[in-house]
């Protein structure tokens, strides 16, 4: 049996998954990047190799993705992560055409083919607005448990408009608007809805095209996946591993590699013709 | 800009809504004469990964420093950065 794996190095966390030759995820782990991104690569690799109880020679190709992609220094090679999240989602969701990967530094539309080749993709300015970070400086104003954003927005009852998506000024603007007695879940609420308008334009700019599959670490968050279907006014695909989607696609990258190195070069030339 | 008939609950149309877009340094324009096509701004990795991946798919690239256009966004986040921001341009190969 063979098994390849995808690394993904991200600003905020590092995430590792080990697929079969089906393509089947048989493990994943994820970490804080923190400064050492070489050493992050290095331990969510491990960990995800470990917990599938698998030896590094096991595991026959590597493929870095994410900004840090060329520092997972024991990878075989480096993959884009727009293709690899792309490539995961269709694989995770077949009939995806449209992805949204919704990260801590950047927000992405990508829009994709059956076989999960990138089209056409457009990524937020460079500004922080209308990213994960977004987020995480709503809950620093409220003193708000980043897990506990959602639940808490989804009791909204008179949603506040926020009238900004910018970092630096979100903490004013929640601030104010608690000083008005607005209460916590309206407010957040507000944040929501803000992000999932920035994130439905965002789209907007490749084509929407159903299924639309959501990606990245902000899917852990239930507020901003109904936020985000009540602006689209459809269903988002979101599963348990949609944080890992970017390493599943890696993983895939790795694995067609495997396989393709199998096959005799009458084969290959077949395939390719 | 033409307005757009879809309104959500709150009565506010898609056209504002990209109106509202406007806090981007540079918010997307429609293509030039010569056909390229404004995309985003983004420095250091983020820019690498996206010329990369505007390169694979079979896109021409080019990139203008954002501090020569003309931008009448909010740029603080671009204020004292140690990378270069650079905007991104693209259109279809002709050769």
């Amino acid at each position: 049996m063979a098994y390849s794996a995808g690394v993904d190095v991200g600003s905020t966390q590092t995430k590792a998954v080990i697929v079969n030759e089906e393509g089947t995820i048989v493990s994943r782990a994820l970490i804080d990047t923190g400064a050492n991104v070489v050493l992050a690569a290095q331990n969510s690799f491990n960990s995800a190799r470990e917990d599938a109880g698998l030896s590094e020679q096991e595991i026959e190709y590597v493929i870095g993705t994410g900004y840090g992609r060329y520092r997972v220094t024991f990878g075989n090679a480096q993959v884009t992560e727009i293709s690899c999240h792309g490539r995961g989602a269709v694989k995770m969701f077949p009939n995806t055409r449209t992805v949204v990967d919704m990260g801590g530094q950047d927000t992405k539309a990508i829009r994709v083919s059956p076989t999960g080749e990138i089209l056409d993709f457009c990524m937020n300015d460079k500004c922080a607005a209308g990213t994960g970070r977004f987020l995480g400086a709503a809950a620093a104003a409220l003193d708000i448990p980043l897990d506990q954003l959602g639940p808490t927005a989804l009791r909204h009852k008179h949603p506040v408009r926020i009238s900004t998506t910018c970092t630096v000024f979100a903490e004013s603007e929640v601030l104010s608007w608690l000083g008005k007695g607005k209460k916590i879940e309206d407010i957040l609420w507000g944040v929501h809805q803000s992000m999932a308008t920035r994130s439905a334009a965002l789209l907007r700019r490749v084509g929407i095209e159903s299924e639309v599959t959501f990606t990245g670490g902000v899917t852990k968050n239930t507020g901003m996946v109904q936020a985000l279907e009540d602006r689209l006014e459809l269903k988002v695909n979101v599963s348990d591993d949609s944080h890992y989607m970017g390493a599943l696609g890696a993983a895939l990258f790795a694995l067609d590699h495997i396989l393709e190195s199998r096959r005799s070069p009458q084969e290959s030339a077949e395939k390719s013709a | 800009m033409i307005a757009d008939p879809k309104q959500d609950a709150d009565g506010e149309s898609h056209a504002t809504e990209r109106a509202r877009d406007n806090s981007l340094p540079c918010h997307p324009t429609t293509p030039s004469e010569d056909g390229w096509k404004q995309q985003f701004s983004c420095s250091g990795d983020r820019l690498k990964e996206a010329l990369e991946t505007y390169g694979f798919l079979g896109l021409e690239v080019k990139t203008v420093p954002l501090k020569d256009l003309n931008c009448d966004g909010c740029t603080l986040c671009f204020d004292n950065e140690t990378d270069q921001t650079m905007m991104i341009f693209t259109r279809a190969r002709t050769d």
